[in-house]
């Protein structure tokens, strides 16, 4: 449906306006509504809860996702709340280093993964594994041949949907390709010129 | 940009988010990956 609709759908919330400020890009011509019931109970529920309410949830949904990030002091009743909430001793401590790995593949996960692939499989690796996976497909069309209680339209469907698979073993070398630098730089900078230009990060440095 | 590592946290989520966001409208990238190489699905 057009955005339209769906702001229609929700009159609560503008997302014609929405879109336009984050993305400074012309709305799409489309969007997928997949619960529009869903969407009406929301819009129901926001019209009858107060400003107030609405304000502080937001407030409290972004502080949700920063308090991970904060020294231990501020960060301590929240965690001890969410262990109470989730049935969790109060008093278990995650082991740091869990954390920290978290962390690292949130954020430059990718980056961390291209060293870990070439350490740990060592070799053309990569280029093997890609070559099995080259092989799993051809072996599959070639079932497809033999079976007879495939008809003939399904047939070429199913290969052609066996050709469009993407093998994606080891680490990306496509998009971005991780082990040139240039591409790297332009896939990290594109969206930081981006910022740059949206002014976003001025607010904040 | 400060050298803590808050800010160092949220300017990758500023980062992320503006990529997320300059994505619309574009064709799909399918050579994009989804998923990290260390994270394994059983």
């Amino acid at each position: 449906m057009a955005v339209s609709n769906l702001t229609a759908t929700l009159p609560f919330v503008s997302f014609e306006t929405i879109i336009e400020n984050l993305t400074r890009k012309s709305l799409p011509r489309a969007v997928l509504l997949t619960s529009p019931p869903y969407l009406e109970a929301v819009n129901r529920l926001l019209e009858k809860t107060p400003k107030e309410t609405i304000q502080a949830y937001l407030l409290w949904t972004t502080m949700r996702m920063y308090l991970g990030h904060t020294s231990t002091a501020v960060r301590k009743p929240w965690e001890t709340f969410s262990k109470v909430l989730g049935g969790i001793d109060p008093n278990v401590k995650k082991e740091r280093w869990k954390t920290c790995v978290r962390e690292m593949d949130n954020t430059l996960g990718f980056l961390a993964g291209e060293f870990y692939v070439r350490k740990t499989f060592a070799g053309n690796a990569k280029e093997r594994g890609r070559l099995v996976i080259e092989q799993i497909k051809d072996a599959f069309i070639d079932r497809f041949e033999e079976l007879e209680w495939v008809d003939t339209e399904t047939r070429e469907v199913a290969v052609r949907k066996v050709k469009n698979l993407r093998v994606k073993v080891g680490y990306n070398d496509a998009s971005p390709n991780m082990t040139d630098p240039v591409d790297l730089a332009k896939y990290v900078l594109h969206t930081c010129s981006r910022l740059m230009r949206t002014g976003i990060t001025r607010k904040y440095t | 940009m400060k050298d803590t590592f808050f800010d160092n946290f949220f300017s990758y989520v500023q980062w992320a988010t503006q990529k997320s966001l300059s994505s619309m409208g574009e064709p799909v990238d399918k050579e994009e990956w989804g998923m990290t190489p260390q994270v394994i699905d059983y």
